[in-house]
């Protein structure tokens, strides 16, 4: 089934980090797996999060 | 293990102890003469006596209750390991919480100056030890305690059990860098099964097999280690008052702290499961708590040792 995107609703939320975490970000970044922005990348570690969690 | 030969061995009487330098590469061996006696140990850099033994950063690194294998450590502010422990034996109780004794545990008793007298006790044997090379009772440092059978419960007090340490039991000690070793018979009240007995000290010089050791951590180690040129002030007080130095500018690590916000678009179901978080995360903000996920997940993912036992899931 495809996905609606007018009835799915997407929410921003504003997360802080400092110049100290952002290595950690960099370095999810080099791995590939995560993404490319820090949005991206912080997303699908909070996906794989619950899925951690989940199961 | 080969050692080299043996340059000490003298006995340590009851309530007393001994400073003695143990050079790089030697092996300082406590030996348990009758058995059932608690052995303090303090430890100081020989070349530099601001550097000493820390039990905050030993347990750290391996707990409280160190044993064969484990290593200890010098001050936060050197952060190099001082011994390498060789051997130790199963019936040695180590503690690195209980600090040591002191004469005003044992005022309520009236032993005290006035009365019975100064009790025996830790914090002074230790002092007239390290007298010896010009250092003052200031100077002593929480111990190590060796065949101390403590008990903590989950509130944090303490009590002392029988002391399990048995004749001819012993614990080696190699040194990783030049240090004053500070070895002493426990004088505290119950921490020997109440009477009070002598601890055997012996000294090997250094062999081709505890120089390796030592080298091998000094290649691990060697380049986290803080010097005294990585420090700001250098110079060692010579005076017993605090001054403030007008002209000082505090150069803090990082600081200020630059942070920055990053917008994040969820998925109605990740933000769903978000605000389910927000229950049992540490976050009050939906940031905060994105950020708690993110950096439990990578504590559990990345890390070889993970750094957050306070934060859990419920």
């Amino acid at each position: 089934m495809q996905e609606n995107s007018k009835t799915r609703q997407r929410h921003i939320v504003e997360v802080e980090f400092n110049q100290q975490q952002d290595v950690y970000l960099e370095r999810l970044r080099q791995e590939g797996k995560y993404g490319t922005s820090d949005a991206e990348i912080i997303r699908n570690v909070f996906q794989e999060f619950l899925e951690q969690i989940q199961s | 293990m080969q050692y080299g030969a043996k340059r000490e061995d003298i006995i340590l009487p009851p309530v007393s102890g001994k400073a003695l330098p143990v050079y790089r590469g030697e092996v300082l061996r406590i030996i348990q003469v009758e058995g059932g006696q608690c052995v303090d140990f303090n430890a100081f850099n020989l070349h530099d006596y601001k550097e000493y033994m820390s039990t905050s950063n030993t347990r750290r690194a391996h707990g409280f209750r160190v044993k064969k294998g484990d290593l200890i450590w010098s001050v936060h502010s050197r952060d190099r390991p001082m011994f390498s422990i060789l051997e130790m034996s199963d019936s040695c109780v180590t503690d690195l919480l209980g600090g040591r004794c002191k004469a005003s545990r044992h005022y309520s008793e009236r032993f005290t100056p006035d009365a019975y007298g100064i009790h025996t006790n830790c914090q002074d044997t230790i002092s007239v030890c390290i007298g010896e090379y010009g250092l003052t009772p200031d100077d002593v440092h929480d111990s190590f305690n060796i065949w101390m059978n403590t008990q903590w419960d989950s509130a944090g007090r303490t009590s002392t059990v029988s002391n399990s340490g048995r004749k001819g039991d012993y614990v080696d000690l190699l040194a990783l860098f030049d240090t004053l070793s500070v070895p002493l018979t426990c004088g505290g009240a119950d921490s020997n099964n109440f009477f009070y007995k002598p601890i055997q000290i012996q000294v090997f010089e250094a062999s081709a097999e505890t120089q390796a050791i030592v080298e091998a951590y000094e290649r691990k180690y060697g380049p986290r280690q803080r010097t005294l040129q990585h420090f700001t002030v250098k110079e060692i007080r010579s005076e017993r008052e605090l001054q403030r130095d007008p002209n000082y500018v505090p150069e803090f690590v990082n600081f200020p702290m630059k942070t920055r916000r990053i917008a994040v678009e969820l998925s109605e179901e990740q933000y769903t499961a978000l605000q389910e978080l927000k229950k049992h995360l540490v976050g009050k903000e939906e940031g905060e708590c994105l950020r708690t996920a993110f950096f439990l997940w990578y504590d559990r993912t990345r890390r070889k040792v993970p750094l957050r036992s306070m934060l859990r899931l419920s």
